[in-house]
């Protein structure tokens, strides 16, 4: 390294950060000329964890892979699982599917609008996305009784039914949600502030995104027209008018435009699929806990990107290998890269700008005993058990 | 169509097998050795660049990575390997994106990517044991105060 480059690490704790990872950022005065980063800090070890479970089991905890595209990971599996069982799923309970997942879309990337505001300082449209995405949230809180994780799928179908009322209910937010994503869409491109703040930073050019193997809005702001309901289609998306937004200006800029036109584009698909929901069974009434041998690869467009799930079953009521590929994962190495060439108060916004996930990312650690110096690792217990001791013999108290 | 790929597909490959899955997913079967020169073939040949990921299973009596591309079509290239020489060529020079998963593949599954040019810890904490890999199949990992971590779950 040449004198004048200074190495700021940043994370795997660290305020702008909202989750574990470890960057190295090489700056030479403000400019940043190298990049680094680092994961493994809170790995889960859900895949191992999947191994020891039934497909049921399996299902609860994929969704809890992530807490803001819960729905997409179980999505994910039960498309694979019904890949190997052979299953027809009834239409009704595909299209419910779909519209949890675009409504989790909307919410999701309404979110990231916030936390991008955030980021840039612009906090009055943090608070009013923030404010909108409750809408979303109320609504997905009614259909499915949870805010978080929805626990909506199950293997072959959907777990909850939609009434008339719901239906119509959800037409009407949504017509009050377009009104507002189309006033965000005029700020995200107009107000001034706004635009010279993001514009620019963390510039990613198409040939570099693809090579990377990019995926989701951050892709195809650097338009690359990359998105599994159209190259791909699963469940229904191929009886769906909707268009898949891409943008030219490969930076921050770009990634706010395709997200708040995606948001217009859900809103249009959750509108087509309310109007035309068909009747009839939501879930197929018996499947087997069982699932045969055989190997699938599930392909879902998350809100953050492709998610790939690849299951193989061994003809017992437990998979043999589950792997699940979020969307971070794939985008995380080319974000760090994207910011060299910026400068050091672009990080937070340009790193924000994949809308990283890490908790989708990392799954597993489990330390017992330290190999270099041979320390235990001290349980809940017994760190208990030593607090009161010290307390009655240094301080006289009594528990 | 369909059907002319995979005729296609077939010739490329002349000594793996390749079979089609459901939903026209197509997995090819093929030795470490012509991993390299099958992933350049069908990325030139065949256009399908985008590598979504690489899949480590742990077949009992043998190791397996499984790479899966997509494109126009989703292709899962297999390939087996021995448990006593768990190695497999590194494609990271060639797709960058391949970096992560390479070294999660070394981390959990101990299946090392020759060639590969970064290969710190990535899912694994510093001072996990040498030696130990957790999503191995005969990997025992006893929690505090418990036997064993396979039975009772």
């Amino acid at each position: 390294m040449e004198k004048s480059v200074f190495r700021i690490p940043i994370g795997p704790q660290h305020p702008f950060l909202k989750e574990p990872v470890k960057f190295d950022f090489d700056i030479r005065g403000e400019e940043i000329v190298g990049a680094r980063m680092n994961l493994g800090y809170n790995h889960r070890g859900i895949e191992k964890a999947c191994e020891q479970r039934n497909y049921y089991q399996c299902m609860y905890l994929l969704e809890r892979v992530c807490g803001i595209c819960s729905h997409s990971h179980t999505s994910a599996f039960v498309q694979a699982v019904e890949e190997i069982m052979n299953l027809e799923v009834p239409k009704r309970g595909l299209y419910l599917r779909m519209v949890n997942g675009e409504l989790e879309r909307l919410h999701s990337h309404l979110l990231w609008l916030g936390v991008a505001a955030h980021e840039v300082g612009f906090e009055s449209l943090f608070m009013l996305v923030w404010r909108d995405r409750e809408l979303i949230m109320d609504i997905l809180e009614k259909i499915s009784g949870n805010r978080v994780n929805y626990a909506i799928n199950t293997i072959g179908g959907v777990r909850r039914d939609l009434t008339d009322a719901q239906r119509k209910e959800i037409l009407g937010i949504l017509k009050t949600v377009r009104q507002r994503l189309d006033y965000y869409a005029k700020i995200g491109t107009n107000e001034p502030s706004f635009v010279g703040r993001i514009k620019g930073v963390g510039t990613l050019s198409a040939e570099r995104a693809a090579e990377m193997c990019a995926v989701g809005p951050f892709a195809r702001a650097s338009n690359v027209a990359t998105d599994v309901r159209k190259d791909d289609p699963y469940a229904c998306y191929a009886e769906m008018d909707f268009q898949l937004i891409t943008h030219d200006s490969c930076d921050v800029l770009g990634r706010v435009i395709v997200r708040v036109l995606e948001m217009i584009e859900s809103c249009k698909i959750i509108e087509q699929l309310l109007e035309t929901l068909p009747e009839g069974e939501i879930a197929l009434a018996k499947v087997s806990r069982r699932v045969p041998e055989g190997v699938a690869v599930s392909r879902y467009e998350a809100p953050r990107g492709e998610d790939v799930h690849f299951v193989r079953g061994n003809g017992t009521d437990k998979p043999e290998r589950v792997r699940v590929r979020a969307p971070t994962m794939a985008n995380l190495e080319v974000a760090t890269e994207s910011v060299i060439g910026s400068y050091v108060a672009d990080i937070p916004i340009a790193i924000a700008s994949i809308d990283p996930c890490y908790s989708c990312t990392d799954r597993m650690a489990i330390v017992l005993r330290d190999p270099k110096r041979g320390t235990e690792v001290t349980t809940w217990e017994q760190l208990r058990r030593r607090g009161i001791e010290w307390y009655s013999k240094n301080k006289g108290i009594r528990f | 169509m369909t059907d002319d790929f995979e005729a296609r597909l077939k010739e490329a490959f002349p000594g793996s097998t390749v079979t089609t899955g459901s939903k026209g997913r197509l997995w090819v079967s093929m030795a470490p050795e012509g991993l390299i020169a099958a992933v350049d073939t069908l990325r030139e040949r065949f256009l399908i660049r985008q590598l979504a990921v690489i899949v480590g299973e742990d077949l009992r009596d043998a190791l397996q990575v499984n790479y899966v591309f997509t494109g126009d079509r989703v292709i899962v290239l297999q390939v087996r390997i021995d448990r006593d020489k768990p190695e497999i060529p590194s494609l990271a020079l060639r797709i960058p994106g391949a970096m992560v998963y390479e070294r999660e593949l070394k981390d959990l599954l101990g299946i090392m990517p020759v060639g590969h040019p970064d290969l710190r810890r990535q899912a694994i904490p510093e001072d996990w044991p040498e030696g130990v890999y957790p999503l191995r199949k005969d990997v025992q990992i006893p929690r505090p105060g418990e036997e064993t971590a396979q039975e009772g779950v």
